[in-house]
């Protein structure tokens, strides 16, 4: 049982839970939240998963929570963990099932004035022209090879198809292409179940959200994202669907097989792994690459309907309707990178379980018309909340590998929502706020509902007052397409 | 389900947790899947009796079998909407054999991405067979 006495404060929103707190802990815990999330976080079980995660062969540095943590299932949500290349291993619990589930920011030059007598009209259009719901697939289903093509080149077969521009592609993380994918190392259940579902939402937490640039706090980085203030934006969550959640199905089950092999022993068998050097570590990290790359082009087909939507509303209205991307992050995903620790440079696979990269200015792996702000950081909200972009810093690479909170956190189960909020109400409640909904389901919805969440002002708060990144624009939701 | 088996959902705070209990290996998994389509708010044609599907699965232990079981039925679910139903399940040496009827899919309230292994343990005392199984939603 841990108890608040066993946190070390490092400053109000650092604290740290010694490597010695538990025998089979390799590596700290460093936790950034406030005093209050902090204790509120203690009443679920995220920070013993934190602390399960240091027993992983190979961790480095500490494993990492961000204030939006709850609890998961083995890794916390909000839990970074960086392993090493050489003696390290590689988890698929620690990246999720729903591999590269991430969010799109796209913005406008339609004032809210211009928007507002039609946004309960772009709702509807939204819904209509991006799939989404429980079991839902696309229209279009592909072929084999086309499949194949997505999983290979992510974003980059959109660009080749018509549905991108450079620009997206630019302003995409690793361009939405990861390296080294490998289709074949996916099972033909995977690959079956992707076939029908790109360029669709899906249900749960994925969203469409329409908002309005509310606040800026950064003129100069605002503007280098293409933000102003009161001008429309289109938020996009969603991720790889159901190849992605087969495939680490597939490997967990794979895993659980070949752990025996390699010796290791964790705590929760949903830790489970394969050191980064053995095949079957590569055949993971292969086809967790591929899923990610049809989550990015996923996302850049939800774009491209979107933008359809617009055109069907604002066709004839203002003379500028088109979407443009800020920028395309992941949040559930490992990545190969280099990270300094204990003041040597070495290579890691950086774990981010619900957390957002956040590389700050003079990384090379920004575009060029980034370089010198750092990376926008997409921070949802709640949907009746606002949702923020934030700018990566230099202090994240120092704290965090690179990594930034990725959403508000989640505070009450859903069966709890449900029991307390009823969906009708909810959705009434917040169109007298001015947010119009549409969701497939209105149980889901209660589901989802702001009250479920953190107030994730304070989670910013925590996250820019512990110098991982910094504050750019704050975004209030106009209208959301639910699944 | 008789007086002896049964589920309940606890609290988790972002997915699905189902606590099953059973008078046998058989009747917990039957148990866990049906408490599984419960939390998906799953409804299947059964107005004509639908073809058989032999599912045979080998693991390591009983808790893979479980998961890989349940997610078995979760695949025909959100893949082939059809819905299994085992009209027998016999395990013997972490091997499972089940003869299941399927039948169309009418209606799914909630998607499951995934049955995970988090803290899995089934535990057999008196004869009375418990487990707990988060699932990812």
């Amino acid at each position: 049982m841990i108890e608040f006495n066993d946190f070390q404060k490092i400053t109000p929103y650092e604290w740290e839970i010694d490597q010695n707190f538990r025998d089979d802990m390799r590596v700290p815990v460093r936790i950034f939240a406030s005093q209050d999330l902090l204790q509120a976080a203690m009443g679920d079980n995220s920070v013993e998963q934190a602390i399960n995660v240091t027993t992983l062969p190979g961790v480095v540095g500490s494993v990492v929570v961000m204030p939006d943590m709850h609890q998961g299932y083995g890794f916390p949500i909000g839990g970074v963990a960086a392993t090493s290349l050489v003696d390290g291993v590689i988890s698929p619990g620690g990246i999720g099932y729903d591999i590269n589930c991430g969010v799109r920011l796209l913005a406008t030059r339609i004032p809210f004035e211009v928007a507002e007598p039609h946004l309960k009209n772009l709702a509807i259009s939204l819904y209509q022209h991006c799939p989404s719901g429980v079991g839902v697939s696309s229209s279009n289903k592909l072929s084999r090879k086309e499949l194949t093509e997505v999983c290979e080149l992510g974003s980059q077969w959109a660009l080749k198809k018509g549905y991108a521009t450079e620009m997206s592609i630019r302003r995409t993380e690793d361009s939405g292409r990861l390296s080294g994918a490998d289709p074949e190392k996916m099972s033909e259940r995977a690959l079956e179940r992707g076939l029908s579902q790109l360029g669709t939402l899906g249900s749960g937490n994925h969203f469409i959200e329409v908002g309005i640039v509310d606040q800026i706090f950064s003129e100069e980085i605002a503007g280098v994202f293409g933000l102003e203030k009161n001008m429309l934006t289109v938020m996009i969550h969603s991720g790889s669907r159901g190849l992605g959640h087969q495939v680490c199905t597939d490997y967990v089950r794979i895993f659980q097989k070949s752990g025996r092999k390699f010796g290791i022993q964790i705590p929760d068998r949903e830790l489970v792994c394969a050191p980064l050097s053995s095949e079957e570590g590569q055949n993971y990290l292969a086809a967790m690459r591929a899923a990610a790359n049809y989550a990015f082009c996923n996302r850049q087909m939800l774009a491209f309907q979107a933008q359809r939507a617009f055109k069907q509303v604002f066709a004839g209205i203002t003379k500028d309707f088109s979407l443009f991307q800020v920028y395309d992050v992941a949040h559930n995903i490992g990545k190969i990178e280099t990270h300094v620790i204990g003041n040597q440079k070495m290579g890691v696979c950086v774990h981010r379980k619900g957390a957002t990269r956040a590389f700050g200015p003079g990384s090379k792996d920004l575009p060029e018309e980034y370089a010198k702000s750092g990376q926008p950081v997409l921070v949802p909200g709640s949907m009746g909340t606002s949702s923020w972009v934030l700018a990566g810093s230099n202090m994240s690479m120092e704290k965090s590998f690179g990594s930034c909170c990725h959403g508000a956190g989640r505070v009450m189960s859903r069966s709890k929502a449900k029991r307390q909020i009823r969906g009708d109400e909810l959705l009434r409640s917040l169109e007298k706020e001015g947010i119009y909904i549409k969701a497939g389901s209105l149980p889901g919805l209660a589901e989802e509902a702001p009250q479920a969440y953190k107030d994730v002002d304070e989670v910013i708060e925590v996250v820019v007052e512990a110098g991982l990144a910094q504050k750019v624009a704050r975004l209030r939701p106009l209208a959301v397409v639910k699944g | 389900m008789d007086n002896n088996s049964g589920f309940r959902e606890l609290s988790h705070t972002a997915d699905a947790a189902l606590k099953i209990w059973a008078p046998s290996l058989q009747k917990l998994f039957s148990t866990a899947l049906i408490g599984m389509y419960q939390l998906m708010g799953l409804s299947s044609n059964c107005e004509e009796q639908g073809e058989s599907q032999l599912i045979e699965l080998e693991e390591i232990d009983s808790e893979s079998l479980l998961i890989a079981f349940l997610s078995e039925c979760l695949y025909y679910v959100e893949s082939k909407g059809m819905v299994l139903k085992p009209t027998s399940i016999t395990i013997l040496d972490n091997h499972l054999t089940s003869i299941c009827e399927v039948n169309p899919l009418i209606s799914l309230e909630k998607e499951i991405k995934a049955v995970t292994f988090h803290n899995l343990a089934i535990e057999n005392v008196n004869q009375k067979w418990e487990v707990t199984v988060v699932f990812d939603l």
